[in-house]
């Protein structure tokens, strides 16, 4: 099917960015790279009466290292940044997960900034930016805001933004350099390569010298309204060796909060079963990459 | 474009297979349909429409898209490759069609197109790919006569000539 009739508006600038928003009349949606909204207005579930397209704003897609942070420009590519020297040093977590998101062609023209606003919580970055402690830069017609990833998606396709607020950055906190010990993993399950995750799981654990657990960043996506904070896995695991079974006590304790649904694509009882294993994975994947 | 107001009508510039042309659009156009419609280029296959099948793939400044999913506004100012711009012209094929032309790599010939660009960009970033890296590359195009085997055969056929010298690299 075809979209319904619109308007487009091509701002060059930020702040016109955020007027076209304030002063819009009718509904409004910020065009990033596409891949998710244009599917939703060619099926007609979306219908725009004005596009804001986000593709002329100057300086929406660096890459950096500032403060302690990766600082990612919400229009970054994610095909870049999957292969951006930067982002495999610090936050390889990134990089690793980013390879899960549909195929190449569509990752060529997604974004950073279009899959964490539009807050799926089947989506890899979202899920990422939970488990790094990401937090969204925000630009509105009253300034900038960051609001911190555990606060920043708040339902299915919701997020904390204003309505007349604009992503305009993501930033992941760096990665501890070596020959501290760290260690990063991504893992899902979908009915093929590049389809929806059923559902996924994403790790960040450093190590001390002894080989204990020193932090544990972990969520868990597809079993929830937003992505999860595996916030008792870490409570299990910091302090301790990651041993089998104390990977299988944290496993444990992350599954018993989740109340997952059912729908056509997999059971409840499906999904909290499947994300305890692939939660597992990812823990046992990521400490022995950093014990190593 | 401007930039301050709403528009329902865009001017696009866009140089397609080499050759600059332009067009005067509704928003919604997507750049499959104007690559079909306004310059009857249709080599171009639009099957799904909404992303899913991979059909409509071009490159835009070298990278591919999927041509129902990127506006025609979005194409302004870009350089498109599409079908008509592999090879030297009508007529001619590179050294990847004429790959799976000898692996009988395709059927009905409606994922003929996608499956081609998809593999033309894998080709020009590694001239050596495992199968494993052409099935992935080609994971995002459907083909409804269940030929993959065939396809992929094609793509590794095409990397083989390149590699023997026999055939252009693309």
């Amino acid at each position: 099917m075809k979209a319904a009739p619109f308007a487009v508006v091509a701002p060059t600038t930020v702040a016109e960015a955020v007027a076209c928003l304030v002063g819009a009349a009718g509904s409004v949606r910020l065009l990033a790279g596409g891949q998710s909204l244009l599917p939703l207005m060619a099926a007609r579930a979306v219908r725009p009466d004005v596009v804001v397209d986000l593709g002329r704003v100057v300086g929406l897609d660096g890459i950096r290292v500032d403060g302690g942070d990766l600082v990612i420009g919400a229009m970054a590519r994610q095909r870049v940044v999957e292969r951006h020297p930067l982002v495999a040093v610090h936050a390889p977590l990134l990089a690793r997960a980013i390879p899960h998101i549909a195929h190449v062609t569509v990752r060529n023209q997604g974004t950073v900034g279009g899959s964490i606003a539009n807050a799926d919580p089947t989506a890899e970055l979202p899920v990422v930016a939970v488990a790094l402690g990401a937090s969204m830069v925000v630009v509105g017609p009253h300034g900038e805001r960051r609001i911190p990833a555990s606060r920043f998606f708040v339902g299915p396709l919701r997020t904390s933004m204003a309505v007349d607020e604009l992503l305009t950055e993501i930033r992941f906190p760096v990665a501890p350099a070596p020959p501290e010990r760290i260690g990063a993993a991504f893992a899902e399950v979908s009915r093929r390569p590049g389809d929806v995750a059923l559902a996924s799981a994403a790790v960040m654990v450093h190590l001390d010298d002894s080989g204990r657990v020193t932090h544990l960043g972990s969520a868990l996506g597809s079993v929830g309204p937003t992505p999860m904070q595996a916030t008792t896995a870490a409570a299990v695991l910091v302090g301790s060796l990651p041993t089998t079974d104390v990977i299988a006590a944290a496993v444990v304790a992350a599954s018993a909060g989740l109340s997952p649904r059912d729908d056509l694509h997999a059971s409840a009882a499906y999904r909290r079963h499947v994300v305890g294993v692939l939660l597992r994975r990812a823990l046992t994947a990521a400490c022995s990459e950093a014990a190593s | 474009m401007s930039a301050a107001e709403p528009t329902m009508s865009v001017d696009v510039r866009v140089r397609v297979n080499g050759i600059d042309r332009t067009a005067r659009v509704e928003p919604r156009r997507t750049l499959a349909e104007l690559l079909r419609e306004d310059f009857t280029l249709t080599g171009t296959h639009l099957g799904c429409e909404q992303g899913a099948c991979g059909a409509c793939t071009v490159t835009v400044d070298g990278r591919s898209a999927r041509s129902c999913l990127m506006p025609a506004f979005r194409a302004d100012g870009t350089s498109v490759v599409t079908i008509e711009g592999l090879g030297d012209g009508p007529g001619t094929m590179n050294t990847l069609q004429q790959a799976c032309l000898e692996r009988h790599s395709f059927q009905c010939g409606f994922c003929t197109p996608g499956m081609l660009i998809a593999a033309s960009e894998l080709l020009a970033e590694t001239v050596d790919p495992s199968e494993a890296e052409v099935r992935e590359a080609l994971s995002g195009n459907l083909c409804r006569c269940t030929g993959y085997d065939s396809i992929v055969a094609g793509v590794l056929h095409a990397s083989a000539l390149m590699r023997a010298g026999t055939g252009d690299r693309l």
